[in-house]
Parts: C-alpha cells; sequence; structure tokens
C-alpha cells in the first residue's frame, strides 16, 4: 500500500471529514463507473455508491493493510453490486429498460441500421446499450470479472484478491463471459 | 452464465485466456495452436473472443454525478444525525431537534417568569420610596 493511502486509511480511521470528502473525490468516477456498468442504472449505480462509500468509512478499522486500498474499495463496491443485483431480481424489479435516458434517448433517435461491423460502431450509443444489455444478460459473478478486467482493466492478480477466485478460475470465467457477451451482440445485430 | 457453454474444460478456456492475451509460455502456445489446427469450432470461438474483447474496451467510463460526494454527505448526515463524523464542531454535532427542544423551554422559562412579576417584566420590583418628611407643625396661634 502507498504512503499517501496508509495515511488517507489513517484519517479514516479518526473520522476526518475532510478525508472522506478526499476519498469520494478520487474514487468516485472508478467506483461509479463499476457500479454503473453492473447494474446497467444510473439511480440504482448512484445509489450503490454512495453504499460503498459509507460502508468503507464505516468498516475502515476491518481493513488489513496487506492489500492495496483500491482493491479493498472494489472488494466491498463488487459485493455491494452482488448483493443488489440479487435484491433487484428478487423483487423482479430490473427490466431491461433500466438504461439511462441519455442512452434510451438515443436508442429512440432513430432506428440502429444495419450494423455489419460492430468493432466500428461501437463508438455509437447504440452499440453501448446493445453491450450493457448484452454485460447485464451475464450472472453477477461473470459479469464482475469481466467489468474488473475489461473495463476497469484490473490485472488478474487484482481480481483474484477482490473475488477471492482462483486465478484459473477467473481466465475461465473471463473467456466463457466474453464469449457469451460476443454470442449476445450477434444475436442482437441479427 | 446463461449463455455461454462453450464445450471446452477449465484448463482449457483458462489457456485460451491466456492465448488472446499473449501470456502463455512457448510450450502452452505449441499446446493450443494444436488444438485450434485440429478445431475449426474453436478458432471460430477465439475470434469471438477477441472481437468481444475489442468492443468492450471500447465502452466510455461512466462518469459519475458531481454532487455525489454532498449526497453521500446527505445520506450520512440524515442516517446519523451528525454524529457520524469526528472533529466537528458543537453545532454540527448537536442535532438540529435537540436545539429546538431546548429554545422551546427557555422561551416557556421566560415567558413563566414575566407571568409571574408583578411588574411585568424580568426586572426587580423597585423598593417603595421613602415616605415624604413630615413637615413642621405650624404655629398655633395664640
Amino acid at each position: 500500500m502507498s504512503a499517501r493511502d496508509r495515511e488517507l486509511v489513517r484519517r479514516l480511521r479518526e473520522r476526518d471529514e475532510r478525508a472522506f470528502r478526499e476519498l469520494v473525490a478520487e474514487h468516485r468516477d472508478r467506483v461509479y463507473n463499476l457500479t454503473y456498468r453492473m447494474l446497467g442504472n444510473r439511480a440504482e449505480a448512484e445509489d450503490v455508491a454512495q453504499e460503498v462509500f459509507i460502508t468503507v468509512f464505516k468498516t475502515v478499522d476491518s481493513f488489513r493493510e496487506e492489500a492495496k486500498f483500491s482493491t479493498w474499495l472494489y472488494r466491498v463496491a463488487v459485493n455491494h453490486c452482488k448483493n443488489r443485483i440479487k435484491y433487484l431480481a428478487r423483487r423482479h424489479d430490473r427490466s431491461k429498460d433500466e438504461l439511462d435516458e441519455n442512452a434510451g434517448s438515443v436508442a429512440e433517435a432513430g432506428p440502429p441500421g444495419p450494423m455489419r461491423r460492430p468493432d466500428r460502431a461501437v463508438e455509437g450509443a447504440q452499440m453501448e446499450v446493445v453491450l450493457q444489455e448484452a454485460i447485464n444478460s451475464l450472472d453477477e459473478e461473470h459479469r464482475a470479472v469481466v467489468i474488473l478486467r475489461e473495463i476497469e482493466d484490473l490485472s488478474i492478480e487484482e481480481i483474484c484478491e477482490i473475488t477471492g477466485l482462483p486465478d484459473g478460475t477467473v481466465k475461465s470465467r473471463l473467456h466463457r463471459a466474453r464469449l457469451a457477451l460476443r454470442k449476445k451482440i450477434t444475436r442482437h445485430m441479427a | 452464465m446463461t449463455d455461454a457453454a462453450p464445450a471446452t474444460d477449465e484448463r482449457l478456456q483458462a489457456m485460451l485466456f491466456d492465448y488472446v492475451e499473449g501470456t502463455l509460455s512457448a510450450e502452452e502456445r505449441a499446446e493450443v495452436d494444436a488444438a485450434l489446427a485440429a478445431d475449426p469450432v474453436l478458432r471460430a470461438e477465439l475470434e469471438e473472443v477477441r472481437d468481444s474483447t475489442k468492443l468492450l474496451k471500447s465502452l466510455p467510463p461512466a462518469a459519475a454525478p458531481t454532487d455525489l460526494g454532498k449526497t453521500v454527505e446527505a445520506t450520512i448526515a440524515r442516517r446519523s444525525a451528525g454524529r457520524f463524523f469526528g472533529r466537528r464542531t458543537l453545532g454540527d454535532r448537536v442535532p438540529f431537534g435537540v436545539l429546538f427542544v431546548i429554545a422551546i423551554i427557555a422561551l416557556v422559562v421566560i415567558l413563566g417568569l414575566l407571568w409571574s412579576s408583578p411588574t411585568g417584566s424580568l426586572k426587580r420590583d423597585r423598593p417603595a420610596p421613602p415616605p415624604p418628611p413630615s413637615e413642621p407643625a405650624a404655629p398655633h396661634p395664640r
């Protein structure tokens, strides 16, 4: 753990409000990006991101300084997301139309048209919607590893620490998740 | 997962992952190359995985709402009645409700004192002025 992180953790343990503000300012985009991609819904993502920061602040005493602080933060975030996914599934509260209004309005702006080269069309918001829907269709375990790797750009070692899974399992899940995503996107394009 | 199910075992899947990432040893790479040469389905699968990786990497980051920090602090303040953080001023630590009750009690006490005061104010009763000195008796006319 870096000296800066160690100092931040020390101040958080002293319940320093300014340290909490620094924590949120420094990590909010990464945490929100993770929660948004995991949940596919801005309101849920914001709510869970809030819970992540509150949990981190409340339980910082239990953080063992063997791992990187960001790894621990990701673990808290992933666990919150998994719990929320299960909760929403139980309540049948998730729908496929839960992408944010912007993405939705872009999608509604016009017909998507033929996309013979999805790799080029990905710059468009429509492809983002398709990709997010494909991610949403994965179960929470595969969703977590694929987002941590492909979107958050973490190493396999970090993903193993966050998920508590062995190296081989993380890699095989990533392979299966990538394959499943491609099949879903292809089906959508067809 | 609902839709994955490639017909490969976990070890081969992990090796295929490393193959795509370019992190296999020469020996393992040769093993995967041999498997790919013998299996067109596996070759197609590998291309799909590569496509998928490219697509995922191109997803734009979702920026957090700018007021997320304030929202979090407001949530904390609401849930903890100001007791969440240390090193705060007295005004922050004491819940507003307590201050309001104290103010009401103080107001009631002041009104009670005013009501019970014979002067109608918080000033003490003034002592009665001393009686005027008696005038000297007029001489009796003789």
